[in-house]
């Protein structure tokens, strides 16, 4: 069943990882696709050749959550190119491995900026059209570590309980414009985050996991496809997490 | 072709239910209890097996379910929808001084055992094809809201079932969770007094009730897809 | 065959006589031991003696009297380190029956007190050098088949369960003619996480395209390098222009990326000028992971053929690491080495090293003693686990909290930091195996492993021993009381004795 047919979307973030499959899969879903990537053109590349082969109509940007301008100029290009955006998928976040004690002004700046400023930024220059046209859904990507107590850098955590924050303002500030506004938190993903952990935390992860497993890319883009979709229509502000049962 | 097995399935929401599985091409059976008529004509609609049972009777569940699963050759999904929101007959929107033990008694059999003994007795069958739980909880049992306190307890009960059967289904692949609507057009809502809705709509959001179709879809896509999401409760309350 | 007898003459050993007999200087009776007559090769009663700042073992035998050894060339170091001690742990499994008691039930019986750290497989006695301190007396009649080298890996995994590191020796052992099979078949074996070969290297020196399979198959090279000079080398380990060798299996090592750890044998008046400019070289190098120095233990050819030997004069552990401090200077200090507390004090030193920058700081100097102990316990490799990564961030915390108490704490909590970054990059996930590498290359070691021989045998540091050489009929042999009592009976060397193929023997030209 195609989900997000003739949906535009826009994925931040959107070169590798589980942007990528979002990207992908969003794609299969029948939605026109706009990702945006901040250096790894490389990756970019690649899928926009994946894209291709989909039959997907889509528009790439090298473009920095960071960046006011550009990302203003993004959307402009992408709505002249593809119509107006019905999605907005807020994916570009960083994580670091850092205790407090090695953890430094900037490296705290530099999280919270991108995961939480880059949301709020983006948003603001995707939402204008929404408001005026009463329709749209915004998902933040947020994290098993923004709700629930574990072992992670403050920064990131902070970061990402940020984004359920903002994802619950956000919802009660749009709904009356007809907005949507959701956040997936994932728990430890296969190729993500993950594979960055030291060894014995993966397998602390994978003991407290009830499904005893990580997540794949591909099962949280497709719960995020079903989010999105117009057959949610009545679900706003809520924070969904897939972690199988941490 | 997935197997989809709905506990009470001849309700407002029930019926909305089964024809979403249905749509997405799931083989469906169902339990009906007073509802006769409603649940012949949503058989013959669908071309699916129905089985009348008591819910009151928890001993009679297991067996009565097992049957059903192996009607339909193995069981995919497990949705438990049946529910009543009132101790009181006729029903009403139930006052703490109102609730009387027999009636506090059959609700709770109603809305918490027979979801408990229906997921006891089918947990082998679901592990077989590592299928999906869901159970209908209600915003009563999640937030601070006026609620039916009896109707708020037991909707309270299946978000600690759920919290505590993900772990215990988790290893054999089986994910259970609750949605937890809002007010909805109609189903369980009925007794809700006008004041109260007035007040939910003007808190909710969205500024409007649900319609039956949107609680649906997310249990379909629980039941039928997900795969990672497990001992959560999802809110379907447009922004409450 | 009978084993060459020790050239014992009374006179060159010293025997002492009795604390009465009017002995220069006081002496105090520390404790009772139990060694081995040198003359009998017989377990006998002895005593630790305390004098001039060292420890000796003295030793009576019924048949040839008294014997004394050094045992401790510095009796603080000796005193503290019999504190540092730990729990054993069990084998899953044991090979014999307790019968005379220790050291003659070996293989390994249920009162040893340490299962195998470290299990030794030597893979064949032929040798094409005949180092004059060879511990061992290369009959070069032997080469183990692949069958018993596939019992063997069954025997280690059936009583370790999972292992950090095996070792294939000889002899030399890259003269096995399945020796490149042999490195396949330990590799796939999941249960051990590292393969390490002893060699004297010069198959390294000579054959590049060896080193290259051995970095392709991800072994790691023990390479003997005493000194870097011919004059000490000569001594040690023989004829022909050693140095060149050894520095041409440096270079193709290095070249072809070979994990490497040098191994230095120190014997006193020979090669112990040598220490400083060991660490010096892996200090420099980056594929040089670890150092262990290893004081002369006189078994086997050694035993016979060295002939500066005077077992009242050895090179003894804290020996080894007071010469590290003044040969470097004070960059490794005494203090920087502990025992290592999982195996018997007298037996075991170390000392971790973090690289910062171009620098590398010891662990102690910035771990507390307890956590430091903690993680050492057990191991000799560091590994990126839960107490690596619970000592390391104690550590961090530490230096944080106590700000400018650890000289350089602000440097290498930069360079932690920086470690991170590298183990653990914004932009991709590694391999496991990748970041393992990089890990590799933050942290060295400085190992001391001092084997005993007949002089400085104890049976309490046997009872504790955890390197072991792992034989095909199961045992697992703690490798001073094999080298001692059990080789020489070992049944696959029975036959006749065959002939060296010695390097060099024909031309002493340079590889």
């Amino acid at each position: 069943m195609k989900l997000l047919a003739g949906k535009r979307v826009l994925i931040t973030g959107g070169s590798r990882g589980l942007g990528r499959e979002l990207c992908l899969r969003f794609a299969e879903h029948g939605a026109s696709i706009g990702f945006s990537y901040n250096r790894n053109a490389g990756a970019a590349r690649k899928l926009e050749n994946e894209l291709t082969q989909l039959g997907a109509s889509f528009r790439s940007y090298q473009c920095s959550v960071l960046d006011t301008d550009g990302t203003q100029k993004m959307v402009k290009d992408l709505e002249e190119q593809l119509g107006p955006l019905d999605i907005l998928v807020n994916n570009a976040g960083i994580s670091q491995n850092l205790p407090l004690a090695l953890l430094e002004e900037e490296d705290f700046d530099r999280v919270m900026d991108t995961n939480v400023k880059g949301t709020y930024l983006t948003t603001r220059a995707v939402v204008r059209s929404m408001m005026r046209r009463k329709s749209g859904v915004i998902l933040n990507m947020g994290s098993l570590a923004g709700v629930r107590m574990i072992e992670a850098p403050i920064h990131y955590c902070a970061s990402k309980a940020a984004v359920v924050g903002l994802t619950e303002a956000l919802a009660k500030e749009l709904a009356r414009h007809q907005i949507r506004v959701l956040c997936m938190a994932p728990g430890l993903l296969e190729d993500g985050v993950g594979r960055n952990l030291p060894e014995h935390r993966l397998k602390d992860y994978l003991h407290h996991c009830a499904l005893g497993r990580v997540g794949t890319f591909r099962e949280i883009a497709e719960a995020c496809a079903f989010l999105v979709s117009d057959l949610n229509g009545y679900m706003t502000g809520a924070t969904v997490i897939a972690d199988g049962g941490v | 072709m997935k197997r989809a097995l709905v506990i009470g399935g001849s309700g407002q929401l029930g019926q909305v239910l089964c024809r979403a599985l249905h749509a997405a091409d799931a083989r469906v059976a169902f339990t009906y209890f007073k509802s006769e008529t409603a649940a012949r004509a949503l058989q013959s609609e669908l071309g699916c097996d129905a089985l009348q049972l008591d819910l009151r009777e928890l001993s009679a569940i297991g067996p009565a379910l097992l049957g059903l699963a192996e009607g339909l050759g193995g069981v995919d999904c497990l949705i438990h929808a049946a529910t009543v929101s009132s101790t009181l007959n006729p029903p009403t929107f139930d006052r703490l001084e109102d609730a009387t033990v027999d009636g506090f008694q059959e609700l709770m059999a109603i809305n918490v055992g027979s979801a408990f003994f229906a997921c006891q007795a089918l947990a082998r069958a679901l592990g077989e094809t590592r299928g999906n739980i869901v159970l209908l909880g209600s915003v009563d049992g999640i937030k601070p809201v006026p609620s039916p306190p009896p109707y708020a307890v037991s909707k309270a009960a299946l978000k600690g079932l759920a919290l505590s059967l993900c772990k215990a289904l988790g290893p054999s692949g089986v994910c259970v969770n609750v949605v937890a609507p809002g007010v909805l057009e109609r189903g369980a809502s009925h007794t809700l007094p006008e004041g109260l809705r007035a007040e939910y709509l003007k808190h909710c959001g969205l500024k409007r009730v649900g319609s039956l179709e949107e609680a649906a879809n997310l249990v379909c896509w629980l039941g039928l897809h997900n795969t990672y999401i497990t001992g959560q409760t999802l809110m379907v309350d447009g922004g409450l | 065959m009978t084993r060459l007898n020790l050239p014992i003459a009374e006179t060159r050993f010293n025997f002492t006589q009795s604390a009465a007999g009017g002995h220069g200087s006081q002496e105090i009776f520390h404790s009772f031991s139990r060694g081995l007559c040198p003359q009998c090769e017989r377990p006998v009663d002895g005593a630790r003696i305390i004098r001039e700042g060292k420890v000796y073992l003295r030793k009576q035998c019924p048949t040839h009297g008294q014997s004394e050894a050094l045992i401790s060339g510095d009796v603080d170091w000796f005193l503290q380190s019999l504190t540092y001690v730990k729990e054993g742990s069990k084998p899953f499994k044991y090979s014999t029956e307790v019968e005379k008691g220790c050291p003659d039930d070996c293989g390994l019986c249920p009162d040893h007190e340490q299962h195998s750290c470290l299990p030794i497989i030597e893979i064949t006695n032929h040798c094409n050098l005949e180092c004059p301190i060879c511990i061992v007396q290369n009959k070069n009649n032997y080469n183990m088949t692949r069958e018993e080298f596939g019992r063997i890996l069954d025997g280690i995994i059936e009583r370790e369960g999972s292992i950090e590191t095996i070792n294939l020796s000889g002899g030399e052992p890259t003269l096995h003619p399945d020796f490149l099979a042999f490195c396949d078949m330990a590799r796939s074996r999941k249960e051990i996480s590292r393969v390490s070969i002893s060699t004297n290297g010069l198959r390294c020196a000579t054959d590049y395209a060896f080193c290259e399979a051995m970095a392709e198959k991800g072994i790691y090279i023990s390479l003997q390098l005493d000194a870097l000079s011919n004059p000490a080398l000569r001594t040690l380990r023989g004829g022909g222009d050693q140095k060149a060798a050894k520095e041409k299996a440096l270079a193709n090592l290095e070249r072809a990326g070979v994990r490497t750890t040098i191994v230095s044998t120190l014997a006193r008046g020979v090669n112990d000028d040598s220490i400083g400019e060991a660490i010096e070289l892996l200090y420099s190098k980056d594929f040089i992971l670890s150092l262990t120095f290893q004081p002369a233990a006189y078994t086997g050819y050694g035993g016979a053929h060295f002939a500066p030997h005077n077992p009242q004069d050895v090179i003894t552990i804290p020996d080894v690491v007071n010469l590290a401090e003044t040969q470097t200077g004070g960059k490794l200090k005494k203090s920087d080495f502990l025992p290592l507390p999982c195996s018997h004090p007298s037996c075991f030193a170390l000392t971790y090293l973090l690289k910062v920058d171009d620098e590398f700081v010891p662990f102690p100097r910035f771990l507390e003693l307890e956590k430091y102990l903690e993680l050492i316990s057990n191991r000799g490799t560091i590994r990126p686990d839960e107490q690596f990564e619970g000592a390391l961030r104690d550590a961090i915390d530490q230096m944080w909290t106590s700000s400018g108490q650890v000289p350089d704490c602000d440097r290498i909590m930069g360079c932690l930091k920086r470690a991170i970054f590298l183990m653990y990059p914004e932009e991709r996930a590694l391999e496991l195996q990748e970041r393992l590498r990089i890990g590799e290359g933050l942290v060295k070691t400085v190992f001391i492993h001092a084997f005993m021989d007949v002089h400085t045998f104890e049976v309490d540091r046997i009872k504790k021993c955890c390197t072991h050489y792992a034989l095909p009929d199961g045992r697992l042999m703690p490798g001073c009381a094999y080298n001692n009592l059990y080789r020489q009976k070992d049944e696959r060397f029975a036959g006749p004795v065959g002939k060296a193929q010695i390097w060099g023997a024909k031309s002493e030209e340079p590889v």
